[in-house]
């Protein structure tokens, strides 16, 4: 009896072989020692990572996301207060009304882009952030020009 | 005397040691086609500058840029193999008025007087479409170079490259490269018309030097304000560009010679996307940008000039050595940042039409 | 009707799939500043093309664009990080292992006893953060993703093999991993 190649054994901890191969690897893996050690390892690992908890989104990455997708003039005030509230399901409420609200005026006005500005900082930011990779950027440019960092933070 | 606003990414240099270690075939080849030793020893030298030093050093660093405002400063600089730098802007009192600092991963921005710190990541020359050695092919297909006996910088035996247009008589770069250990040790950039635009020279070095390792570490003190500048931009070929910016890429018809497209990156400002096209010829960059017509392009200034194109208003402006030309075509507005004169670009801009 | 719809569709891309999409993001980072940016760039380029999304696509492809970034960039970010450190591919799995057949199938059943019994269960998520991004990608897909075989290939862009070999040698290296850091232990 050969064992099972360990890719086989660890798509079948994942319940991914199609059912003849399953049935294959179940009979071998029952009478196999080392094989169901593996396995069992195998699906250790996929219970012991799964259990592990992620934090909650930060509130900054969420405004940002709603503004990004169109919640440009979201009221502030009183969502700031509410948003650094520790209930959470009221801050997710607060937010998908505020992004619905936003988002709908935007539609009504015609246009979700309306007429952004697009300052000169910006694009001249991105030239010299692309300019800087050049082999033969001068240092001089380098050590006097502001970074890339900096100028790409006028542009956000 | 005006401070240097702040040092930023020569680490690219650094960043090119390892791809350039291949190039070097690449580039004796390109040395052998023009079958002039004089070339092949420009191209030896230029790669021994790209290349950091293996040893560290330290010193200080005087900076001129001829340009509107004028600007100097000096940089106080230690570094150390690999990727590892530290450079202090200093301010007449001799206080620091900006630190970069590196130890090979992010490089940090701290501005101690405003208590604010930036965290980027700098950008891989390998992600580019045109590689180093490639962007050195070009150089050297577009330029011509020169070896020359550079005196001595800071105490230390030079040599000097001279970075000429083909039928050019003047320099545009020249570089200061120290005979040991190939550290660049002078630089000074011209103007098409051959008037000095910038310079950059080590007033004193110590090379080798010790080095205290923590010298590179960096932690935000309390109550520093730190941002994370943005991920780096793509480096799309056309077709990509036009599918993630939904905007079919305007192509110039004419470019001045040598320019060869290099990428594309599609930024965002609010939703609304902004094509950004990169031309180089080894040595300066030319962008084109592209945006809906629907947006309010501002600026500080009044332009330097206008001229009349399809029918509407082109605008120039004036940025250090940056031209920027801007019109509106069609739905679109179209704006081209180099630094070649203006002549030049207002062809570039017609050649659109 | 169809403005409400898209309202809600812009509800859930938000809050639920940005939800999701940062839980994901952190995973791979380990770190909340990265997750975040990391979340924030990949909006920003499928978001570009908002105004050609057509709505009978099922949002959920919008996500797995949004998910591909995170994961694309994210290796851009990986690679940064690890800029300096040595990158040593682990070789042969299945090689050099032969040579200490009895010892190895012992330890290996003793490294499951202790998980079994969760006591190395902190050293899983620490072994996990060191190992390659296309193995740790994999792995973070997987497991804490609950991810089929099927979406993550859609996500990583490639087939469906070369997942299941990831996966599998992603494990192969955890355990391996785990061996060698123990007291004592060389596996």
């Amino acid at each position: 009896m050969s064992c099972e190649p360990e890719d086989v054994l660890s798509a079948y901890a994942d319940g991914e072989l199609d059912p003849a191969r399953r049935a294959r690897v179940d009979a071998h893996v029952s009478g196999c020692g080392s094989c169901k050690t593996t396995v069992r390892l195998f699906a250790r690992f996929k219970e012991g990572l799964r259990s592990e908890a992620a934090p909650e989104m930060p509130a900054s990455l969420r405004r940002s996301l709603e503004e990004m997708v169109g919640a440009r003039d979201a009221p502030t005030g009183w969502l700031d207060r509410l948003a650094s509230s520790n209930f959470v399901w009221r801050r997710a409420v607060v937010a998908a009304l505020c992004a619905c609200a936003v988002l709908a005026a935007a539609l009504w006005r015609g246009s979700v882009f309306g007429d952004v500005e697009v300052p000169m900082d910006l694009v001249l930011a991105a030239h010299d952030r692309y300019a800087l990779t050049m082999p033969l950027a001068s240092q001089e440019t380098i050590l006097a020009r502001l970074p890339v960092g900096i100028a790409a933070e006028i542009g956000n | 005397m005006t401070t240097t606003r702040i040092p930023a990414k020569a680490i690219i240099v650094s960043a090119v040691i390892g791809c350039f270690q291949t190039a070097w075939p690449i580039m004796a080849r390109a040395g052998e086609r023009r079958a002039t030793s004089a070339r092949s020893e420009a191209a030896e030298l230029l790669e021994r500058v790209l290349a950091p030093p293996r040893v560290a050093y330290s010193g200080e660093i005087w900076v001129d840029r001829y340009g509107d405002p004028r600007e100097s400063g000096r940089v106080r600089v230690q570094a150390a193999f690999p990727g590892r730098f530290r450079r202090e802007a200093a301010g007449p009192d001799g206080k620091s008025t900006r630190i970069a600092v590196t130890d090979g991963g992010a490089e940090w921005l701290y501005d101690p007087s405003r208590r604010r710190a930036w965290k980027s990541i700098p950008a891989s020359p390998d992600d580019k479409r045109r590689g180093p050695e490639e962007e050195l092919a070009l150089t050297m297909k577009n330029y011509s170079l020169r070896v020359a006996e550079g005196g001595r910088v800071a105490g230390r035996p030079a040599r000097r490259i001279d970075i000429l247009e083909l039928n050019g008589s003047s320099p545009v770069r020249q570089l200061w490269i120290d005979e040991d250990y190939g550290l660049l040790l002078q630089e000074k950039r011209y103007r098409p018309d051959g008037v000095l635009a910038g310079w950059m020279r080590f007033q004193e070095i110590k090379i080798p030097a010790e080095i205290d390792p923590s010298v590179f570490q960096f932690s935000p003190p309390e109550g520093t304000r730190i941002s994370t500048a943005p991920i780096e931009p793509d480096y799309m070929d056309l077709p990509s560009a036009q599918a993630s910016a939904g905007m079919v890429p305007r192509v110039p018809g004419w470019l001045p010679p040598g320019y060869l497209f290099e990428s594309a990156d599609v930024l965002e400002r609010r939703g609304v996307p902004i094509l950004h096209c990169r031309y180089s010829d080894g040595v300066d960059v030319l962008s084109v940008f592209q945006m809906p017509a629907k947006t309010r392009f501002t600026h500080q200034g009044a332009p330097r000039k206008t001229f009349r194109l399809g029918g509407r208003r082109a605008r120039v402006f004036l940025e250090g050595d940056r031209k920027i030309v801007e019109w509106l075509a069609d739905d679109q507005r179209l704006l081209l940042i180099g630094p070649l004169p203006v002549h030049l670009l207002r062809r570039v801009a017609e050649s659109f039409q | 009707m169809v403005q409400a719809d898209r309202a809600r569709d812009v509800e859930r891309l938000v809050c639920d799939y940005g939800e999701r999409a940062f839980r994901f993001a952190y995973r791979l980072t380990s770190n909340v500043e990265d997750a975040r940016d990391l979340v924030q760039e990949a909006y920003r380029r499928v978001l570009r093309s908002w105004e050609t999304y057509d709505a009978r696509q099922p949002l959920e492809n919008w996500f797995f664009s949004i998910l591909r970034h995170v994961f694309l960039d994210g290796a851009k970010r990986y690679e940064r990080h690890h800029y300096v450190s040595l990158h040593v591919r682990l070789q042969g799995d299945d090689g050099d292992e032969a040579a200490l057949e009895d010892t190895l199938a012992d330890r290996r059943e003793a490294l499951l006893d202790r998980l079994e019994r969760e006591e190395d269960i902190g050293r899983l998520r620490e072994a996990l953060n060191r190992l390659d991004y296309e193995f740790r990608s994999a792995l973070v897909m997987c497991d804490m993703e609950g991810m089929s075989y099927e979406e993550i290939s859609r996500i990583v862009d490639a087939p469906i093999g070369t997942v299941r070999s990831r996966i599998s040698r992603g494990r192969a290296a955890l355990r391996r991993r785990l061996l060698e850091t123990e007291e004592g232990g060389r596996p």
